[in-house]
């Protein structure tokens, strides 16, 4: 219930703003701060009682609801369900099962007792469905779950759950919203659209963090792209309409290839399902052509969010241009649908082309790409939000190698990443955002002095430059260096057993290695550009320090920074145990199916 | 055998043709009266001539609605119910015309969207203080035709809906005299016509050498042996050719771009809906009428036939339909035009399910197509009431027209925004869940490929789609004068897109309903 709370309270709030008075800006901006934070709240609560032991998995939910629809199922459909069950669903840990229940012959023949009967066909599939569903891999640590039939006709239903991957993120989604629905507060054109365009895009954002059926995901996942077009389209700078376009086109195109993917796994194998958690299970019964199609095409649609070389071109058209608000929404939360929907979708589903030699290769070779060529392309910008839009891509590509891996650090320092830098890039954007408004200019070389000027600004820009960085003791180093530890413990760490014969090989590693030395030059170099050495205008000397709306957008993040720098255990703790699960899994489906 | 009870058995079916001709009649009836408005009326009487033709298409309606599809006698093939016809040797009855589930849906879908056409009409500059009836009675006599299409079981009877359908239509499109443009649109209309339905007959009239029978469900019967095979290959293609020009698909889409763009707004609507939705309901009973097993693909086990080879000729020209559609659609900007060739990219959506098809593969294979052709209803219609309404209201029918109707038209606007993002087909539409639809039937038919081709060209869409989005709602407005219209048509456009997104949220039952309409 609070994550249908957390998903549609911005919906709701949407249509509460479009109903105030047009005129009214700061009933507008209140109000959507209220509803930005009523929406955090349900978030808040979910993420305290998560590590709770005593919670209710989502296999316990998914097992009765299976029991409901037993229940409620007509006589010929609870005869083939309960002989379905006497051959072994009742032993639910059992991974053998999984595989008894997908052999088509025994199917067939429980499915002759319902045939025919429509009612009775569709109990029986459902009560199949989530009878796979609450064995598979990553529901032990999925919570929270929430069921519902949508729309029967085509087997979509509203499956909501989250677990230690994606909760951390919808924490991230809900409190970026809150700031930067305060940090609007400058935005004077059109107000009543934007803060209502934007909490639409909170609802699309939070739904593909929580949702667990395809359909249902792909719903919210092109949700985002609408308010996000016009977002930027009507906000931006200058040339906005291009970098709109460009975006909606690149996403649109990933976007299409996925919902092929994703209708040619419903009907794969006669399953008929868009159930994500009944996909896993039977995932391992896949055949090896099959899954590397599935990976590549949902690839594709992944890669162009998160953004991966050479899709990535989007990324700075849109980060350019976008509002402030919308840029730190674009790199803290929007790219992270990519690398969620790898994590979520692309090995789960596809764990044995995940796995292969080719794509191990292949993942962690556009990763190093990513983050050489980002890291150099950073360097060579003029514009400060370039810059740090460029930091994004090579920032994104750490999470990459540390896939690659497939390590336990590697795959940690792969999340950890994600969120640290939702954290970073939130609060560089909101930086360069700060400096925007005063100067209405963004050129690295035509700063200077800023420091002195505004020193307390300046103070936040460390941290946030700093944690970019990946500086020991704040959240970016974490993430870097434990991505760097794991892919070069690929070639050393025991492969027995699991289905990954040739690791990631070390000379990746070693080629990402310069990254580092040229994330430190860039943002050195920008940081005393920007702010060391004497005012290079006059009017630079007449800028005031942070106004207490900045400050209030800044602290938070720079509060996070700095914890989960000192402290990563909060995150890592959180997290690692579904990490540990999905890692398990990936790295021996392919040979246990 | 003229004996007693071969007379008293065909008095019998003249009646029950009659009567399964009856919303027929009523519409014939009506072209008559419509005509006759116009000759007794004194003065320009547009609001009557229009009230006359919707109470006669409502009556329709409402026959079409009683319509019994089920014989009300015996002596019918099993399953069929077909009208003006003859009795066969073995004392079954085959006719011209079906009264099935599947020509009843698309002829209700024929007379909704001609009851949409008329307040569009009303609304239509050039139409007004005109005298109207003669348009009106084109209008319900190219929805003759159309309702004669979804029916015909014969290729006599093929051909004549076809051509009906046709002559009406060339003469409404060039209505506005002293309109060059019409004139022009109306002669090519006509020109492109003739082609098309020469090139058809010639292809039917082939066939009908190699079956010897007009009757569709006959055609399975052809003997394709040797030469003869290559040769039933070319009359297919050739017929082909006719269905394609009224569907307006590749590769007789030639006339669809200059003829939406000369005719009069609210033709160009009915057009682009009913005559499309005609051309695939005969289209859909003429292919489906060679039956399976005139062509086997594959060998052994995975071996399948496909009604005479149609299913690679039919995935072509879907494929190529939406790709040339959308790319010659990214250079327009006359929303007309684009709006023609974004009609012809969504004849390739359409023929992409019907290569899907198969002749075991029941009466659930219809139904993707059928929805999708209720979303198109919906947002082809709604998106042309609203250009119908813009351009009667500023005189453009441009996209530069169309700068900055938000804070002009916030209303019109939104609802052209649902309808454009419904044809671009992204959720929570209609036209998401018609083409998700579409592609789970093809990707279950093996037609990957296809669906894939069908993935590419949405997201080149997006770019026209949303030029339109751009210029509304993101570009200023040179005029700002607000866009006012009658609280009567904002309804009507009102009604037009909510649907679309209803139906997007909760398609289920909608869907379920269109299962019915099959072709058995």
């Amino acid at each position: 219930m609070l994550l249908t709370l957390s998903i549609f309270i911005p919906m709701l709030g949407m249509v509460v703003v479009l109903l105030l008075p047009k005129d009214n800006h700061n009933l507008i901006r209140w109000t959507s701060v209220g509803i930005a934070v009523a929406t955090f709240i349900p978030i808040v609560v979910l993420t305290m009682g998560y590590t709770d032991p005593d919670g209710e998995s989502a296999a316990d939910t998914l097992l009765a609801e299976r029991e409901r629809v037993i229940a409620e199922a007509p006589e010929a459909a609870r005869a083939a369900i309960l002989a379905l069950t006497a051959e072994g669903v009742a032993e639910a840990n059992d991974p053998g099962t999984m595989s008894d229940l997908a052999a088509d012959d025994e199917r067939a023949a429980h499915w002759s007792l319902v045939k025919g009967d429509r009612e009775a066909e569709a109990a029986y599939h459902e009560a199949w469905e989530l009878a796979i569903a609450a064995q598979a891999a990553i529901s032990q640590n999925l919570k929270y779950v929430e069921y519902g039939n949508w729309i029967p006709t085509f087997n979509i239903n509203y499956i909501l759950g989250v677990d230690g991957l994606s909760l951390p993120l919808i924490f991230l989604s809900g409190l970026l919203f809150i700031l930067c629905f305060v940090y609007s507060f400058n935005i004077t054109k059109g107000v009543k659209a934007y803060y209502a365009l934007f909490l639409l895009l909170e609802t699309g954002l939070i739904g593909v963090f929580a949702a667990l059926d395809f359909f249902l995901f792909y719903v919210f996942w092109e949700i985002v792209l609408l308010p996000m077009y016009f977002l930027i389209g009507y906000w931006g700078g200058p040339n906005r309409i291009y970098a709109a376009i460009k975006f909606f086109i690149y996403t649109l195109v990933g976007s299409v290839v996925m919902l092929v993917a994703m209708l040619a796994l419903y009907w794969q194998g006669g399953y008929d399902t868009f159930n994500l958690l009944t996909l896993i299970g039977m995932s391992g019964n896949f055949d090896a052509t099959f899954q590397m199609w599935i990976f590549m095409a949902l690839f594709l649609g992944f890669a162009i969010k998160v953004p991966v070389f050479p899709f990535h071109t989007w990324l700075p058209d849109a980060h350019v241009q976008a509002p402030t608000a919308v840029s730190v929404i674009l790199a803290g939360v929007l790219l992270k649908m990519g690398g969620y929907g790898f994590f979520r979708f692309s090995y789960t589903l596809a764990p044995e082309a995940g796995t292969s030699e080719f794509m191990v290769m292949f993942i962690g070779l556009l990763g190093l790409i990513n983050i050489v060529y980002g890291a150099l392309c950073a360097m060579a910008q003029t514009d400060f939000k370039s810059l740090v839009a460029y930091s994004s891509v090579s920032h994104m590509g750490f999470v990459l190698l540390g896939l690659a891996a497939f390590t336990p650090e590697g795959i940690m320092g792969s999340v950890f990443q994600m969120f640290s830098h939702g954290v970073s890039s939130a609060m560089m954007f909101l930086l360069v955002g700060v400096l925007y408004d005063r100067a209405h200019h963004r050129d690295l070389n035509k700063f200077g002095g800023i420091g002195l000027q505004m020193p307390y600004y300046t103070g936040f820009a460390i941290i946030g430059f700093f944690t970019s960085l990946g500086l020991p003791g704040l959240a970016g180093f974490i993430g870097e260096m434990s991505v760097f530890m794991g892919s070069l413990n690929a070639e050393g760490f025991d492969w027995s057993g699991t289905s990954l014969y040739a690791p990631l090989p070390r000379w990746v590693v070693y080629a990402a290695l310069p990254g580092v030395v040229l994330t430190a030059g860039y943002i050195l170099w920008a940081v005393q550009r920007v702010y060391m050495g004497e005012a290079k205008k006059e009017e630079y000397k007449t800028y005031s320090d942070l106004s207490g709306r900045e400050v209030f957008s800044l602290v938070p993040l720079a509060a996070m920074c700095i914890v989960l720098g000192v402290w990563p255990r909060v995150l890592i703790d959180f997290m690692n145990p579904t990490l540990d699960v999905l890692r398990e899994f990936i790295t021996t489906a392919g040979i246990g199916g | 055998m003229m004996d007693a009870a071969y007379f008293t058995r065909a008095r019998e079916l003249i009646g029950e043709s009659m009567g399964g001709f009856a919303p027929e009649l009523v519409l014939s009836l009506l072209v008559i009266v419509l005509l006759m408005h116009d000759l007794f009326t004194r003065g320009a009487r547009p609001e009557r001539a229009a009230a006359i033709a919707g109470i006669g298409l409502v009556i329709c309606g409402a026959l079409l609605w009683m319509q019994s599809t089920e014989p009300p006698t015996a002596g019918h093939l099993e399953g069929s119910h077909e009208i003006f016809g003859w009795l066969t040797g073995d004392g079954n009855h085959m006719g011209m015309l079906a009264i099935d589930a599947f020509a009843k849906f698309f002829k209700a879908f024929v007379l909704l969207g001609t009851l949409v056409t008329i307040p569009m009409c009303l609304v239509h500059p050039a139409f007004a203080n005109r005298r109207m009836g003669e348009f009106y009675a084109l209008l319900v006599a190219a929805t003759l035709g159309m309702f004669l299409m979804a029916s015909a079981t014969n290729l006599l009877m093929v051909y004549m809906g076809i051509e009906f359908a046709s002559m009406a239509s060339y003469l409404a499109v060039a209505f506005v005299k002293r309109d060059r443009k019409g004139s022009e649109a109306g002669l090519k209309y006509v020109i492109y016509g003739s082609v098309a339905s020469g090139i058809m007959i010639y292809g039917l009239s082939l066939i009908y050498g190699m079956t010897g029978s007009l009757h569709i469900s006959d055609l399975a019967n052809a003997d394709v042996t040797g030469a003869q095979g290559s040769a039933l290959a070319v009359a297919g293609v050739l017929a082909f050719a006719g269905f394609a020009y009224k569907m307006a698909a590749f590769p007789m889409h030639f006339w669809c771009p200059d003829v939406y763009e000369g005719s009069p707004v609210p033709f160009t609507a009915y057009l682009s809906v009913t005559s499309k939705a005609a051309g695939f309901a005969v289209f859909i009973r003429f292919m489906m009428g060679f039956g399976d097993g005139a062509l086997t693909v594959g060998e052994g086990d995975g071996a399948y036939s496909v009604a005479f080879g149609w299913q690679g000729l039919v995935a072509g020209a879907a494929a190529l339909s939406m790709t040339v559609g959308n790319l010659a659609a990214l250079w327009q900007t006359n929303l007309k035009r684009l709006l023609a060739y974004s009609s012809i990219a969504h004849a390739g959506y359409l023929l992409m399910g019907v290569a899907a098809f198969s002749e075991g593969g029941g009466a659930e294979q219809y139904a993707p197509v059928l929805f999708y052709f209720v979303a198109y209803f919906f947002m082809n219609l709604g998106a042309f009431f609203v250009v119908t309404l813009v351009a009667a209201r500023t005189g453009s029918e441009d996209i530069a027209g169309y700068r900055g109707l938000i804070t002009r038209a916030p209303f019109l606007c939104v609802c052209l925004v649902f309808c454009l993002v419904s044809l671009l087909g992204i959720p929570p539409t209609m036209g998401f869940i018609g083409k998700l639809e579409l592609f789970k039937l093809v990707i279950d038919r093996g037609l990957v490929w296809l669906a894939v081709v069908a993935g590419i060209n949405t997201a080149v869409s997006a770019y026209y789609y949303f030029k339109i989005v751009k210029a509304m709602c993101l570009d200023a407005a040179e005029d700002e004068a607000p866009v006012r219209v009658h609280a009567s048509s904002m309804a009507l456009v009102g009604l037009l897109s909510l649907p679309i997104l209803i139906f997007g949220i909760l398609p289920g039952h909608l869907y379920e309903f269109t299962r019915q309409f099959g072709l058995f």
